[in-house]
């Protein structure tokens, strides 16, 4: 029982109930305000180094890339030409659509309400993909909601709240897992982070049809997800026919590592 | 005077890795605070050093976005680890360099082991967690390990001169 009139004890207890306090009280909400000044007064900081390094680095890149300039020109405007004609399919796709929808007395597909907001933050401890956003709780934001980057790439979703901030933990978190599919053929499965490194398509079935440079999106069974926003393009694919599913590599569509500008979406 | 620089050397490394490291897509590995606490608790045998870990772990609770206390724990546990580490199995006349080495290194592992215990309790009450403890015990703890590895020494140096400027503080 003497133990207990020890100095060692008494740090030790004193420690014990000081982490104890601030997990209940970060719990239950009471450090907001003082997570939101860290995350603004660290995340100013921390931005102003991202684009110093940024520009230094888009000179570089610049410099670096002048040569290839004019092939890539050529190629993108091929790419342009194609595209503007696949934009004038799709819009006269999907104003039959609306049309038939009409006629049919299905739901209209409401556009995205868009709240805009800026990253302050990044997580510098490389546990999990989290960045800070400078709107919180007070701007009606909640727990759950999508983050995408304009005008529909996912990002990922809110995890905790704050009255001026919130934390967004990416989709390269394995945390965090979205219900997908392949527009093109309508394979199904589930997505998940890699750490940062990357993303996987999983449980995707043997019977599906997919193939690298098909477009993932986010399917209508997830629940914190609106249908149809982008997550990224397929890489490889890994199909074993001894296997119950096959699993595919994606790229995010978003470029993760320079995230300002964010659209964070509500329900 | 001891504590302000600490503050500022953690919160700036801190800010290094997110700011700096990020835009190349490095930040996800390797931990410059993590590098400087255990070179502070390595090195200087002061009876504050306790006081030093858990502010450490405070700052990376507010700047990581975790559930605050996660990584007061966690340096702790490096505290103590370092503490026993230095008195039981390092002799005085030890390469100053190596040993630096093998403790930064060892405490990256007690970082990752106790980081998921962690997150194991957090997810039993149903708070949120990363229980992906498969990746942070294999293939990010190796990376982890490779880049801690190579922070030493750059840090080393940082170190040497946060203990002149402190020592030139105090001669004011």
């Amino acid at each position: 029982m003497r133990f207990i009139y020890t100095r060692t004890f008494t740090i030790g207890f004193v420690i014990f109930a000081l982490v104890a306090v601030i997990a209940i009280s970060d719990a239950k909400g009471y450090l907001g305000r003082v997570r939101d000044g860290f995350a603004l007064g660290f995340g100013f900081v921390e931005e102003k180094l991202t684009s110093g390094v940024n520009s230094g680095k888009n000179l570089f890149e610049t410099f670096f890339t002048i040569r290839k300039l004019v092939s890539e020109n050529s190629s993108l405007q091929q790419k342009i030409n194609e595209l503007s004609f696949e934009n004038a399919r799709l819009q006269i796709s999907s104003s039959e659509n609306t049309t038939l929808r009409t006629a049919l007395d299905f739901k209209q597909k409401e556009s995205l309400n868009l709240v805009p907001v800026e990253v302050v933050a990044a997580d510098p401890t490389g546990f999990n993909q989290v960045v800070t956003i400078n709107k919180g709780s007070s701007d009606n934001l909640a727990l759950g909601n999508a983050v995408v980057v304009a005008p529909g790439l996912l990002v990922g979703k809110i995890t905790s709240l704050a009255p001026h901030t919130a934390s967004v933990t990416l989709i390269t978190d394995p945390s965090v897992t979205v219900a997908a599919k392949v527009p093109d053929s309508g394979a199904q499965g589930l997505v998940s982070g890699e750490h940062g490194l990357g993303l996987s398509f999983n449980l995707v079935s043997q019977n599906e049809v997919i193939k690298t440079q098909d477009n993932v999106v986010t399917s209508d069974l997830s629940q914190d997800f609106p249908e149809g926003l982008l997550i990224g393009q397929i890489d490889s694919i890994k199909s074993q026919p001894s296997e119950l599913f096959q699993q595919a590599s994606i790229s995010p569509a978003a470029d993760l590592r320079n995230l300002k500008f964010l659209f964070v979406v509500e329900p | 005077m001891r504590y302000g620089i600490f503050i500022f050397m953690v919160l700036g490394l801190m800010a290094i890795q997110g700011g700096i490291l990020a835009p190349f897509g490095l930040s996800h590995f390797g931990n410059l605070a993590l590098v400087f606490v255990v070179m502070v608790l390595t090195i200087s045998d002061r009876s504050e050093n306790l006081y030093l870990a858990l502010i450490a772990g405070l700052l990376m609770d507010f700047a990581s976005g975790l559930l605050l206390g996660t990584f007061v724990v966690c340096m702790l546990a490096v505290f103590g680890f370092t503490y026993l580490f230095v008195k039981l199995f390092i002799q005085r006349t030890a390469d100053r360099k190596l040993v630096l080495l093998s403790s930064v290194l060892l405490n990256t592992i007690v970082l990752s082991l106790c980081f998921c215990a962690l997150e194991q309790l957090a997810a039993h009450f149903h708070l949120p967690a990363n229980t992906d403890w498969h990746n942070i015990l294999g293939r990010k703890l190796l990376l982890d390990l490779a880049a801690n590895a190579i922070l030493t020494y750059p840090i080393y140096w940082l170190y040497v001169f946060m203990e002149k400027l402190q020592y030139r503080f105090e001669r004011i």
